[in-house]
């Protein structure tokens, strides 16, 4: 039985091959729809990438809905060193045809997962959480309803990769991390102690374009410009993966291992805002609220993750 | 548009005893129109609030839309004030519930609808500002279709009524205070100050409304009996302090407003003894760029409303409940 789940982005590549890897397995994941959000760049922009990944995959099926063009409290920083202007280049796709469909995104979030039964839905996010805590608090009752919410997002023992402190889905909208990590949800939580583990290397890289596909081609010159920036940053053979682990851990949660504890997210300090404070130790006293993943089987994971966007 | 039209008007309420009168105010005042009731958790759930604007609507025979919203804060868990307005936070006489039931749909995207249709629509808010920042989240340019937007919170320039240091509304949702102050809004602070002193409702002025001898008379002082122990307990001064029906009453006839003038204003967001504090730039000097670093990204100036005409006021207050 197919578990459902919506997919929140901000569509850089990294984004897009976690929900197109998704849709490539249709025996495990049905994906009820992608809703966009500010953060990696403008809305305008993450709602455009999202449609032009999902043209390229041939899934114009998916319905795609725009969400916050600002984060819940402040204004909004993007990412453009990182990603190009539009999020997404490195590789020309075409202007989508398809069209954002009508609704506003944290409404559409609720919509679906109440109209479902307890425990049904399972929202991935791999952006900035401000949808998520907009759809909290329209529903008050949507944290408990879900099945549970997978998230990139935070940085623990690794040190941040916007500021110092914090990373970038955090440092966005700590706020609304904050409501997200408050609100009683089940929540997996994947860092950059993660996610930095899982190198798109050169090797990896020739897998995507070896395969000759519409796709492949596409995501090998999309991830070789986006990690560009990572190489130079952190003189590493490959730049992160990040986003792709959410699909992994619902696909195969085997490949990862971590730990239940209390995590909480600065919104004061500006030196430390949009850091996430986790617990590791338990030291605290207070009640554990995430499953964070510290560790990833980096081969399994561009195996399963790689092999999934090559069937589309 | 000539002076007889109405005008449009938007109340975002957390309905306690003092919001019911401002209510009242607004239904009975021939000069306004109100379009829609938006019910935001803070005085009481916002359940309550929801049941307590029904019952003032009813009371005034009015079949205005009722829409209920936020159930907490943007990011912390409601702290209600019950301990001010009783239970029920209409001073727990024990009033009927309302036979009409609020209408379908989150108070959010009723705002959102109501503004977009109706530009130059006015706003006046009584409560904490979780709807209204939720609101301008999900439409940005709702701050361009509103001219004017009476906010009743803070206190510029003083001390608070639930700590030393803020007001209750903005103490309870700092961070939505924050993003409302921060936008385009064409606001119109009206501080909990304005309502004490010489302007509470004293006992001389509770026995001229009662004489009134109406219904609206008789719970415009009995909803606030549990709020007039309090107001005592607090303050020491006898009567009931009614900050919202002073902001109802400014934006009803905005000449009460004797005293006003234009400053960037700020809400502290922590979490230690100046939460929810308002600061207000009186003598202006963020304007001086060597202060910048200090202020920030503060966006708006915005208008604070210093002084109040208080004879004007309580002949207001009484008219309305005549």
């Amino acid at each position: 039985m197919a578990m459902n789940v919506i997919f929140d982005t901000d569509p850089s590549p990294d984004d897009a091959v976690a929900f197109l890897a998704a849709l490539a397995s249709p025996d495990d994941l049905q994906v009820l729809a992608i809703t966009t959000v500010a953060g990696n760049v403008p809305l305008e922009l993450t709602s455009k990438n999202a449609r032009k990944a999902l043209e390229l995959a041939k899934r114009t099926d998916i319905p795609v809905y725009a969400g916050a063009a600002a984060p819940l409290v402040r204004p909004l920083i993007t990412a453009e060193h990182v990603h190009g202007r539009t999020g997404f280049d490195g590789y020309d796709l075409p202007e989508p045809e398809i069209p954002l469909r009508a609704g506003f995104a944290p409404e559409v979030i609720v919509e679906l997962v109440m109209s479902r039964p307890a425990q049904d839905v399972t929202l991935c996010c791999l952006a900035p959480l401000t949808n998520v805590a907009l759809a909290m608090a329209r529903e008050p009752r949507l944290a408990k309803h879900l099945a549970g919410i997978v998230l990139m997002g935070g940085a623990m023992s690794e040190g941040g990769n916007i500021t110092a402190a914090a990373e970038f889905n955090f440092y966005v909208d700590p706020e609304a991390a904050a409501r997200v990590f408050a609100s009683g949800a089940a929540i997996t939580m994947i860092p950059l102690d993660c996610t930095h583990q899982a190198l798109i290397t050169d090797e990896r890289l020739e897998m995507l374009r070896a395969a000759g596909t519409p796709v492949g081609t596409a995501f090998y010159h999309l991830l070789e410009w986006n990690k560009r920036f990572d190489r130079a940053k952190y003189g590493w053979a490959g730049g992160p993966l990040h986003d792709a682990t959410v699909t992994a851990y619902l696909l195969s949660p085997q490949l990862f291992a971590g730990r239940r504890v209390r995590v909480d997210i600065e919104c004061i300090s500006p030196l430390t805002v949009g850091a996430s404070v986790v617990d590791w130790w338990s030291v605290s006293g207070k009640a554990a609220n995430a499953l964070v993943l510290r560790s990833i089987d980096a081969e399994g994971y561009f195996q399963l993750i790689f092999g999934r966007l090559l069937r589309l | 548009m000539n002076s007889n039209t109405p005008r449009k008007l938007l109340i975002d309420t957390d309905t306690a005893s003092d919001d019911a009168v401002a209510l009242i105010m607004a239904l009975r005042s021939p000069d306004v129109r109100v379009l829609a009731i938006t019910v935001v958790a803070g005085n009481v759930s916002v359940e309550q609030g929801t049941q307590n604007a029904l019952y003032t609507a009813e009371l005034c025979g009015s079949t205005v839309p009722v829409f209920s919203g936020a159930a907490a804060p943007l990011i912390r868990p409601l702290e209600d004030a019950v301990w001010f307005h009783g239970r029920d936070g209409l001073g727990d006489h024990g009033y009927a519930p309302a036979v009409r039931t609020a209408t379908a749909g989150f108070a959010v995207d009723a705002i959102v609808r109501t503004v977009e249709a109706n530009p130059g629509i006015e706003i006046i808010t009584l409560g904490p500002l979780t709807n209204l920042a939720l609101a301008l989240r999900q439409w940005p340019q709702l701050a361009d279709n509103v001219s004017r937007c009476v906010v009743m919170g803070g206190a510029p320039c003083c001390e608070g009524n639930v700590t030393p240091a803020a007001e209750f509304n903005f103490w309870v949702d700092p961070e939505a205070a924050r993003v409302v102050l921060r936008s385009q809004l064409p606001i119109e602070l009206v501080g909990w100050q304005l309502s004490r002193g010489a302007a509470v409702v004293n006992a001389v002025d509770m026995e001229e409304i009662l004489a009134l001898g109406t219904s609206f008379a008789r719970f415009a002082i009995h909803s606030n009996s549990t709020a007039a122990t309090a107001y005592k307990e607090q303050t020491g001064e006898e009567g009931i302090a009614l900050p919202d029906p002073t902001a109802m009453a400014i934006l009803l006839d905005p000449k009460l407003a004797l005293v006003c003038s234009d400053h960037y204003m700020d809400v502290q967001v922590d979490s230690g003894i100046t939460r929810g504090m308002s600061v207000v730039d009186r003598l202006g000097v963020a304007k001086d760029a060597r202060n910048c670093t200090v202020w920030g990204d503060v966006a708006a100036k915005h208008k604070v409303v210093w002084q109040m005409d208080i004879p004007g006021w309580k002949r207001a207050l009484l008219g309305a409940l005549r």
